[in-house]
Parts: C-alpha cells; sequence; structure tokens
C-alpha cells in the first residue's frame, strides 16, 4: 500500500471513528440539535460495506478449489465436491427466491384490498354517513366485483391442494364475497357496519390464501431439494460434529485431570467438589455443605479471577481500538511509519 | 445507544492521552522491560518445529469479527506470516469471515512483499471455509488433517467449536498455541493446546513480537491503567466494608460524581 493509500485510508478511518466516539460521549442533543439522528442512516452504510465483502467469501471458494481441480492435486475429489455442493445450493436457493417472490406476489393484492378497507373505517379518513367517502367506496365495489369473478385474488384449485386447505379457503372466499356484496349495498359510508364485517372477513381470507400457496410451495422439486440440502444434510451434519464434542470434553477432561503436579491436584479437586455440589439428590448428594461450597467456590474464587481476565481483556481492546482509530502503527510498502 | 456520564468521558480522554504519552515514552526508550509469557516465547517454538517437521503451519481467527480482537491478532500472524516467508514455509489460514478474509489476505501479502518473497507466496494460503460455526470446524477439521498441520495457531474469539478445533491438531501431533479473549472457552484451550494465552496475553503478543514501540508503549500503558483499576476495585471493597460497618459510607460523594448527568 503506498503512503498516499495509508493517509487516505487513516482519513477515513479517523472520520467513521469520530462520529461514533462523538456520539457516545456528548449529551443526546445539544442546542435542539440531536447527534444521533442519522445513526440507523451510517449503520446502514457500514451493513452495504460488510455485504460487499460477502461475495470475497465466494471468489476465494471458487479460486482455492477450483485451481485444486483442475491442477488435479491432493483432495480433488473434496473440493470437487465442495465446488459441486456450493454452486448446487446456490441453484437451489436461487429458485426458491423467485418462487417465493411468485407466491407474494400472488398474496400482495388481496392485503392491499385488506389495507384499503381498512382506510375507510380510520376516523381520520373522515369517511362517515356525512361525508361519504365517494372514491374510496367506487374502488372498493369494483375490487369486489373483481374478487367476484375470480381475477387477480382468487386462486383455481389445483390437483394435490390438500382438500381441508381448499375447503377453508373456499369458506373464507364465500363469506368475504358476501360480506362485499352487503356493504355495496348498503351504501357508501364506507364507516357502515357492514363495511365493518367486509374488512373483518378479509384475515381469514388471506389466512387461507396463503396457506394454500404456502403448501403449494412446499410440494416444489425446488422445496424438496432444499429440504434435503437442509434437513437432511446440513443439519445432521452439524448436529455430528457438535456431538464430537460430548467425546473430546472426555479426552480432554482425561488429560486435564491426571494428578501429575500440584496445580492438576488442585484442580481436581475443586472438580470434584464442583461436580459433587451440583448433584441435587440421589445416592450422590453426600452432603449438604457440597452445594455451598460448589457456590462459594464459583463466586469467590472463579468469578473474581474471570473478571481480572475481563477487565485485562477490555482494557487491552480499548487501547488497540484507539491505535486502531488513530491509526498508530501502521506502515507503508516499504515498511516505514 | 448508552451515553458516557461527564466522569466516564473525562476518563476516555485521560485514557486517550495517557496512551500517546506512553507511546511516545517508549519511542524515546526503546529497551522498556516486558514479562516474557512461555506462550509467547512458545510461538518462535512451534514455527520452527513446523520448518523441522516440512509440515505447514495453520493459524486462524475463529469468530473473530472485525474489531480490537482482530486487529490483536493480525500483529501476530504477521510475524508469523513473517517467518514463513524467510524460511519458505507452507502457511494456512482458515477463514470463517469474508471481510476478516479480505484483511488476512492483504496482510499477508504485505508481509510477503517486504521481506522481498513475493514470489513465494501462495494465492492458496487464504481460505474462506464457512460462516456457519460448525461448518466452519469441520471444514478445519479436514484442512489439518489432510495437510498434517505442524503447528496449528488459535487466536482470536471462540465458542462451542474450540476444543473441536484444538483436538484435530492435537489429533495430528501439531504443536499448539491458543491465544483467546472467550473466558468460557479458556479450560478447553488449556487441556488441549500446549500453551494458551488469555485475555490482555493475546493483546500483548504483538508486542512482544515485534518490540513495536508503538505496541510496547500501549503495552505499559494498559498495565497502569490495570493497577489503577485494581486500586479502584480495592477502594470499592473500602468503602463497602464501612458501609456496612458504620451504616453510611464518607466516599458516598464518589458514586454520586461518576453518575452524575447534567439535566
Amino acid at each position: 500500500m503506498t503512503s498516499l493509500q495509508q493517509r487516505l485510508l487513516a482519513f477515513i478511518t479517523f472520520c467513521g471513528g469520530i462520529y461514533f466516539f462523538l456520539s457516545f460521549i456528548l449529551p443526546k442533543e445539544i442546542a435542539g440539535f440531536q447527534f444521533t439522528a442519522y445513526d440507523e442512516e451510517i449503520l446502514k452504510g457500514v451493513q452495504v460495506i460488510g455485504v460487499m465483502s460477502l461475495g470475497l467469501g465466494a471468489i476465494n471458494i471458487f479460486s482455492v478449489y477450483g485451481r485444486n481441480v483442475i491442477r488435479g492435486g491432493r483432495g480433488r475429489l473434496n473440493s470437487f465436491a465442495l465446488l459441486f455442493g456450493f454452486v448446487f445450493t446456490l441453484g437451489v436457493l436461487f429458485n426458491e427466491i423467485v418462487q417465493s417472490e411468485r407466491v407474494l406476489a400472488k398474496k400482495a393484492p388481496l392485503l392491499a384490498l385488506s389495507l384499503l378497507a381498512e382506510k375507510g373505517l380510520k376516523p381520520e379518513g373522515g369517511c362517515n354517513a356525512e361525508t361519504p367517502c365517494t372514491d374510496l367506496y367506487r374502488i372498493l365495489s369494483t375490487e369486489i366485483e373483481r374478487l367476484a369473478r375470480k381475477e387477480l385474488y382468487t386462486l383455481e384449485i389445483e390437483e394435490g391442494d390438500e382438500q381441508t386447505l381448499v375447503t377453508g379457503y373456499n369458506a373464507a372466499l364465500s363469506n368475504t364475497l358476501q360480506a362485499g356484496r352487503a356493504a355495496m349495498t348498503s351504501g357508501t359510508n364506507t364507516g357502515s357496519e357492514e363495511f365493518i364485517a367486509f374488512h373483518r372477513s378479509l384475515p381469514p381470507l388471506q389466512q387461507a390464501q396463503s396457506a394454500l400457496l404456502d403448501a403449494r410451495l412446499k410440494r416444489t422439486t425446488t422445496s424438496a431439494l432444499r429440504t434435503v440440502i437442509f434437513e437432511g444434510f446440513f443439519v445432521p451434519l452439524s448436529s455430528a460434529i457438535f456431538a464430537l464434542l460430548a467425546f473430546y470434553i472426555a479426552t480432554a477432561a482425561y488429560r486435564a485431570f491426571r494428578i501429575r503436579t500440584l496445580e492438576s491436584s488442585v484442580m481436581m479437586l475443586a472438580a470434584l467438589v464442583v461436580i459433587l455440589g451440583q448433584i441435587p439428590h440421589g445416592p450422590l448428594y453426600l452432603s449438604e455443605s457440597l452445594p455451598r461450597i460448589r457456590l462459594w467456590l464459583l463466586e469467590n474464587i472463579s468469578t473474581p479471577a474471570f473478571r481480572a481476565i475481563y477487565f485485562g481483556s477490555t482494557v487491552a481492546g480499548l487501547a488497540m481500538a484507539t491505535r486502531m482509530w488513530l491509526s498508530l502503527g501502521q506502515r507503508d510498502s516499504e515498511g516505514k511509519r | 445507544m448508552e451515553y458516557a456520564t461527564p466522569v466516564i468521558s473525562i476518563a476516555i480522554f485521560g485514557f486517550i492521552l495517557f496512551l500517546l504519552r506512553g507511546i511516545e515514552f517508549a519511542r524515546k526508550n526503546p529497551e522498556i522491560f516486558i514479562r516474557r509469557v512461555p506462550g509467547i516465547d512458545a510461538i518462535e517454538e512451534a514455527i520452527g518445529r513446523s520448518v523441522e517437521l516440512g509440515r505447514p503451519i495453520v493459524f486462524t481467527t475463529g469468530l473473530t469479527g472485525v474489531g480490537p480482537t482482530l486487529f490483536a491478532c493480525i500483529g501476530v500472524l504477521q510475524h508469523i506470516a513473517k517467518k514463513a516467508a524467510i524460511f519458505g514455509q507452507r502457511l494456512l489460514v482458515p477463514c470463517r469471515d469474508p471481510e476478516v478474509l479480505a484483511i488476512t489476505e492483504n496482510t499477508i501479502q504485505e508481509v510477503y512483499r517486504q521481506e522481498r518473497k513475493s514470489s513465494r507466496y501462495d494465492p492458496d494460503t487464504v481460505r474462506f471455509l464457512s460462516s456457519e460455526q460448525f461448518a466452519y470446524a469441520s471444514g478445519y477439521i479436514g484442512l489439518v488433517q489432510r495437510e498434517r498441520a505442524g503447528s496449528a495457531f488459535l487466536f482470536g474469539e471462540y465458542a462451542a467449536e474450540s476444543l473441536i478445533l484444538a483436538e484435530a491438531g492435537q489429533q495430528v501431533g501439531a504443536m499448539q498455541v491458543a491465544a483467546t479473549t472467550s473466558n468460557e472457552q479458556i479450560p478447553f484451550f488449556l487441556t488441549t493446546c500446549d500453551y494458551t494465552l488469555f485475555g490482555e496475553e493475546l493483546f500483548a503478543a504483538g508486542a512482544f513480537l515485534s518490540r513495536d514501540p508503538i505496541q510496547v508503549g500501549s503495552l505499559k500503558v494498559q498495565d497502569t491503567v490495570k493497577i489503577l483499576i485494581a486500586l479502584t476495585v480495592i477502594l470499592g471493597v473500602i468503602e463497602a466494608t464501612l458501609r456496612s460497618a458504620l451504616g453510611s459510607s464518607p466516599l458516598t460523594f464518589i458514586q454520586q460524581l461518576i453518575e452524575y448527568r447534567p439535566v
């Protein structure tokens, strides 16, 4: 990195750090100006920079393991399996995102209708018997007609749809249509009882539609592949790796608790007291004083020691953060400060 | 968001000024004494062992994200990469975080360039494994076992995977040095690794290895501040004892001063 690049980097780091530093030490508000008003925007900016680095991981995987496959190096089959798994999972997830977006697009009009109907019920909308919202009434009546004509909001029943979901959906649709027609014939007052009933009939229809669409999404090949990848491979493999801990703890404990020195003897004794003190009842509940000794050991020996370590690392972290913020210790390409 | 009280603000400013003064002092007095820590000495030993055996050096920062801990780890990585460049030893740095990947890759390339060994730099040195905790752990196990690491350095923040990573090195007979700020993982490293640094020792490692006046000065300031904190704790113990014995304490005003916020 050249000297100019280093200076630029130091300047940006200082500017980035000073905002958070000042927002911590200054009062929340100075002469009507809220210093932290832009927190959200700045944090979003930081997140954007973080997201940009995500691609770096993928590029690294392709270059490192791709090179190994091409070269025919050691473990090339593993590298190939990794790349294949990566591309395949990426493809499945991308396809699933596309399908989910389509489902969301199908759900959206009904949600919009619900929000529209809600608008007429709100007092700030000014819709009542004296001042009816004729525009809103007109739009709602058009939408209810479309609902009746099975445009946009309604779903054609497909082969494989679960009967209970179909029945529920049909019942909710029929209920909404009935309530909608009643509201339309009641007059242009969109705040009336009939409109309230119509508005209340929409959430069950939304839920029924959503359940039906979600069930259809789960029936797709993409969804099945995703289930195989995550529930069939990823979760069991992660659990298997985590389960290794049980065996490793046993071997680590064996190494640690072999009584060879005075320190390991003290550690063994303390561990024994803590383990026995943890037992609430049964044949290994040896004494009433053991849980008290255990608590004393944890509160008066273990906790202060951990706190001391915590203090040390916090002070060191603060010093390191200050050095980073002020770019102390950066070197250029020649190794000069 | 939390806000500092006036006393805390003054303390932070005081700390920064004290830090700058400490660095200046260390620049003028390069021979400042630093207590030797066996774990830091073991870093050289572990590199030497890898070179002797002709097996790669593995360095990982675990779950560490971008922050002070990572930069403390980078200080040690620079030293290890320098030795690897000089001796032509293979270095492997598996990563979990893409941001960390970019920083470590840049650091190692820079070290090789400074040592005029750019041609020896292997682009496969820094590897992204996975951002998922146990996928990363299994990737690490595979890497260490396949490459039969001669030495492994586990520096940074760790969680449940710490023992899995350390046991992988143990199984291939690698000499392992761990350094962590994750208190809960210290016992696992202590039982599995040859040497373990914890808490501020991780931050001190860079200063010890480089003898860089900035890092040494900073270390001295940290030690002094720690002594001040210890004195404050003792003062707190005295205050609590007095309050318990007398019913009220003559030091209550200190608490009021710390908690004071202007309206």
